[in-house]
Order: structure tokens, then sequence, then C-alpha cells
């Protein structure tokens, strides 16, 4: 499987397909405009009492449809359509991808239980509800309810984390079974490709807002990177002696984008496979442990600057999986504790939008970073000029292709609103399941695939190089983030929803 | 003859600890990419061809690795440029 034209990959790659899955769904959300809902049928947990639930149990106190027109059908018939409808379109991109169908079939029916069972569960009062009033009431004391975790829609995915971590950590065996399906990137790229229509919808709400979210985010990512990548490159030749292709691809993992940025530096610097193998699974190790920590840490730490948070989140995190999770639990976490603190509720999606645009930013980066960086291992680390020469279309092959599907559904969604404005109420209504209960699945799926291919024993053997991993993390990458984006974004806070 | 006539198609893999590239009647291996280049330019060299793409085969990676990013590398090696000092 080699790249070769500018269209390779597009039905092979789960970077393309998660553009095709995410766009489908969006085209089907877009029939609302003719007035049709083909998406309306999406299933979303209710929130729920367990007293209430054990004494008269009835599906509809736990789940219902998005759509208004699919109202009247039973809750596990929509539930029963939104597995279907989601299947099928994973399996037709897993089929082209020639993954062994049967087990992905399998593996995903497994997922999407996992992922649904801690949904469901985590939307329990006990555990989400803020005692707080919202919309004019006070569920928390409505349901006089004794005790509470008040984590807003943090507990799901706190659950979702956890259930993953324990089949990725202790029942190794099924995981591997499981591995087939548990796609992380797959699931938050597609769910990044819903969140543009989110950040357009958002757009329309806070023009100059979004704006200044877009260019500080891209600022901030340009001067953090400036520091970034010289200073653990630095650290990594010098006081921990490392070659200098393992000190590259260390580095661009540690301080760029993970996982993709190693694989690409590794190629760019033409390195043996095995040291874009070694860091990513490094890096992969360090992502959960910097999703466990930072969003409870930020929160907690820095409660009244949200969007710097996010930004930090993004410039910090590594893979796009763990950066988009970790974005989401913080978003949700600082929500929840700003209503608890204030009565005051901030709209949700702009702290995970700030993490995300970081990381987008980011993504587009690499592609022509790592482009230099083969242009100076060829003429001045190597010396071969003359004999050996990169093209100009290695940028388009490590091109993050999730990135076209999240501007189509911004920009188009924008193209929309202000072109037809007489329509953009329906625009919004009918792409709400996207926005919300879609969006919200292919997170908790994430969070539930991550945990599974997470395994912390992995750390075992890597010795030098996961105790550089730490240093660069704690006293480069968290620091020096945290401080840029405290320059770009103070202050900043969403608007009030 | 047209341009595109003497570019030779090499695909590159990492094979048990050493490289290997394979195509246009080709078939070389080395622990050494530089090394393995000299000897694609040797063994091209007097067939005509002036350059030799080599694309690296994504699917020697692990399965896990390629959801992160499905590229490693590609580069023209050219024929005539003399072998490595």
């Amino acid at each position: 499987m080699t790249n070769r034209r500018w269209t390779s990959g597009m039905l092979t790659t789960e970077d393309w397909w998660a553009v095709w899955v995410g766009l489908a769904i969006y085209a089907a959300a877009l029939t609302s405009l003719v007035g049709l809902d083909l998406v309306g049928w999406m299933s979303r947990p209710r929130t729920w009492e367990w007293t209430n639930v054990v004494g008269d149990f009835e599906w509809s106190k736990l789940l219902r449809s998005t759509g208004a027109g699919y109202a009247a059908w039973h809750p596990l018939a929509t539930w029963l359509v939104t597995y279907v409808v989601f299947a099928g379109l994973f399996a037709i991109g897993a089929y082209f991808q020639r993954l062994d169908m049967r087990r992905f079939l399998l593996g995903f029916t497994t997922i999407f239980l996992i992922t649904w069972a801690c949904w469901i569960v985590g939307n329990e009062m006990h555990l989400t509800t803020v005692d707080a009033v919202v919309d004019g009431t006070n569920a928390y004391r409505d349901n006089e309810l004794s005790w509470g975790l008040q984590l807003g829609e943090g507990a799901p995915y706190l659950l979702a984390l956890l259930a993953g971590l324990a089949i990725g950590n202790f029942a190794k065996g099924w995981a591997a079974k499981l591995r087939e399906a548990a796609k992380p990137e797959w699931f938050i790229k597609t769910a990044i490709v819903f969140l543009g229509v989110n950040l357009g919808a958002m757009t329309l709400e806070a023009t100059e807002f979004a704006l200044e979210l877009i260019l500080t985010g891209a600022a901030a990512t340009f001067v953090a990177y400036l520091f970034f990548w010289p200073l653990v490159y630095t650290l990594a030749r010098r006081a921990f002696r490392l070659r200098r292709d393992a000190s590259a691809v260390l580095a661009s993992g540690i301080s760029i984008c993970g996982v993709s940025a190693a694989i690409a530096t590794g190629g760019a610097i033409r390195a043996r496979p095995i040291i874009p193998v070694t860091v990513s699974m490094l890096v992969v190790v360090f992502a959960m442990i910097e999703l466990l920590v930072l969003p409870g840490l930020y929160a907690a730490f820095f409660p009244d600057q949200p969007i710097v948070n996010g930004a930090a989140m993004g410039m910090t995190v590594k893979t796009d999986g763990a950066d988009a999770a970790a974005g989401a639990l913080l978003d949700e976490l600082m929500i929840a504790r700003h209503l608890q603190e204030t009565g005051e509720q901030w709209q949700a999606g702009w702290i995970l939008s700030s993490a995300v645009l970081t990381k987008v930013w980011i993504d587009v980066f690499i592609g022509i970073w790592t482009f230099v960086l083969a242009l100076i291992w060829v003429y001045k680390v190597e010396k071969r000029p003359g004999q050996v020469s990169v093209g100009a279309s290695e940028i388009w092959f490590r091109f993050p292709k999730f990135v076209l599907g999240y501007l189509i559904a911004w920009l188009g969604f924008l193209a929309i609103a202000t072109l037809w404005p007489a329509h953009a109420e329906t625009l919004d209504a009918g792409t709400r399941a996207l926005q919300s209960p879609m969006r919200h699945m292919m997170f908790m799926l994430t969070f539930v695939a991550i945990g599974i291919i997470t395994d912390f024993s992995k750390l075992k053997g890597m010795g030098r190089l996961a105790v550089l991993y730490a240093i660069a993390l704690a006293f480069v990458i968290a620091p020096i983030a945290y401080v840029v984006a405290w320059i770009f974004h103070r202050g900043l806070t969403p608007p009030i929803a | 003859m047209t341009d595109r006539a003497h570019a030779a198609e090499l695909t590159l893999r990492w094979e048990r600890g050493r490289w290997r590239a394979q195509g246009a009647g080709v078939d070389v291996t080395n622990p050494d990419l530089a090394a393995l280049d000299d000897l694609i330019v040797r063994a091209l060299r007097g067939r005509g061809a002036t350059r030799a793409h080599v694309r690296f085969d994504t699917s020697t990676l692990p399965m896990w690795l390629r959801q992160y990013q499905a590229h490693y590398f590609n580069y023209v090696l050219h024929i005539g440029g003399g072998e490595r000092p």
C-alpha cells in the first residue's frame, strides 16, 4: 500500500473515512432544508434518578429520540436504528480498509454497548446534576438529592474512560479481540467533522469571539512551536545522548502532535520504522496520563480561565483522540464548576473548540514542518543533494484529511446560513442531532476505545525515553503551552448559555 | 522516449531489520538506507532510468499505528547523481 497519487488513501484510510462518515450524516441532516428529518431518529440518554427508575422501570425514562417527528417511536427502536446506521457506516469504511469484518463488527458492537451503558449510567442525577438554577429550575433541589458529584456531562465521559482502561489493562485478552474496532482516531475525527457544524452554529451566534479564537489559536500554536521542538531536541541530544534520528522523532512526538508527528518525522528523516513505532507506544500511554490528569487539574486550579485552559490542553495533550477527549472533559467539568460557583452557565462547546482548533492548527502545521525537516535532513544532515530529492507532494500525503471535513462542515453551515438567512434557524434545528447527541456519542466511543488500546505496562522497558518524555512534558511543554495560551487567550470566557 | 519513461518505480519495505526495495526488475536489501540507495543506483544504471521513485509500503507499519498517520515517506533517487561518498 503506497501513496502514489493525490487521491491515494481516499477509500483505504481511516482519516478519509472520518470525512466520508461525517459528511454523509451531515448531508442527511441538510435535507431538513427541504422539510425532511433524516437524522432525528438519533437516540440520546435522559437524565434520570435511580429510585424513580428502579421503582417503576420504563425505557422512556432512560432514552429518547432527538427529532420531534420520531417522538412516538419506542426508545429502544430509536436506539436500534442508531446502532444500525453507525455500525453500517463504519462497517463500510472497515470493508474498504480491508479490516477483518467479523472481528470489526463484533468489536464495534461490544464497544457500542459499553459506550451506551456508560452513557446511560453516567446520566444518573447523583453523578451529573449541578446544584444551580438552569432555565428557571434547580433539578438538584427539585429532585431532593441528598448528595451529588455534580460532574455535568463529564460523568459519562469519565465512566467510559475508566471502562476502556479497565479492559485495556485488566482484560488484555478481551482488549486484543476488540482492537480491530477500537479506533479512537477514526471516532474522534468523525466527531471533529460534527464539531465543524457546532462551530458553524457558534460562529453565527458569536462571530467576533469565534474569529478571535481561531486567529489567536493559530498565533499561539506558532509561537509555542518555536520553543517546543528545539528545546526537546536539545534536551534529548545533550542531556540524554540520544541519536540524531531518535531525538528528532521524539521531539516531534512530544512537542507537536504525538503519534502522527512521530511517524511523519520518522518518514521525513527516513528513519528505521522501529524508531517512530517505539516513540508512538510511549506517546499513546503518556497521552492517556495527560487525559486523566490535566482536565481536572486545569478545572481545579484555573477555574476563571476557560479558553486559556482549552488552548493549553490543545498544545499539551498529544494525539487528536486524547486532546479532543480531554477538551470535552474539560468543557464539561469547567461548565459544571462555574455553574455551581456562580449560578451562571457558559455555553457548551467553546472550551472544547479552543482545544480542538489549536490541535487542528498543529496538525496542519506538521505536514509543512516535516517537509522542511526532510529537506534539512537530505541537504544538511545526510549531505546528499543531487542524489535524493523529496517532492512537495509529501505535504499533501501527511496533511490530516479530517480537517477538510471539519472545514467543509463549518464553512458549509456558515455559507448556507449567511446566503439564505431565512433558512438559518431550520438549518440549526436540522443539524441539532449532529451538534449534540451524535457528537457526544462519537466522543463516548473515543473514550472507551482509547482506554482499550492503552496498556500502561508498555512503559516497562522504556526507561530513558519515558523519563525524557516525562521531564519534557512537565518542564517544557505544559508550562510553555500554558504561558503562551495565557498570553493570547487570557480573560476570554464562553458566551452565557 | 518521454521523461516519464526514464523513471523506475520501486516499493520500499522494512522487513526483519532490513530495508528492501523491489520493482523495475530490482530486488535489493540492506540494513542501511543510504547503502540500499547505492545498490538501487547500481542496479538501475545502464538500464535507461534517470531516476527512481521510491515509495514506502505503509502496510508494513503495525496496523494500530496506521490510524494516526497513513503515510511514511516517498523520495526520488537520481540515478545520475553519483554514488554516496
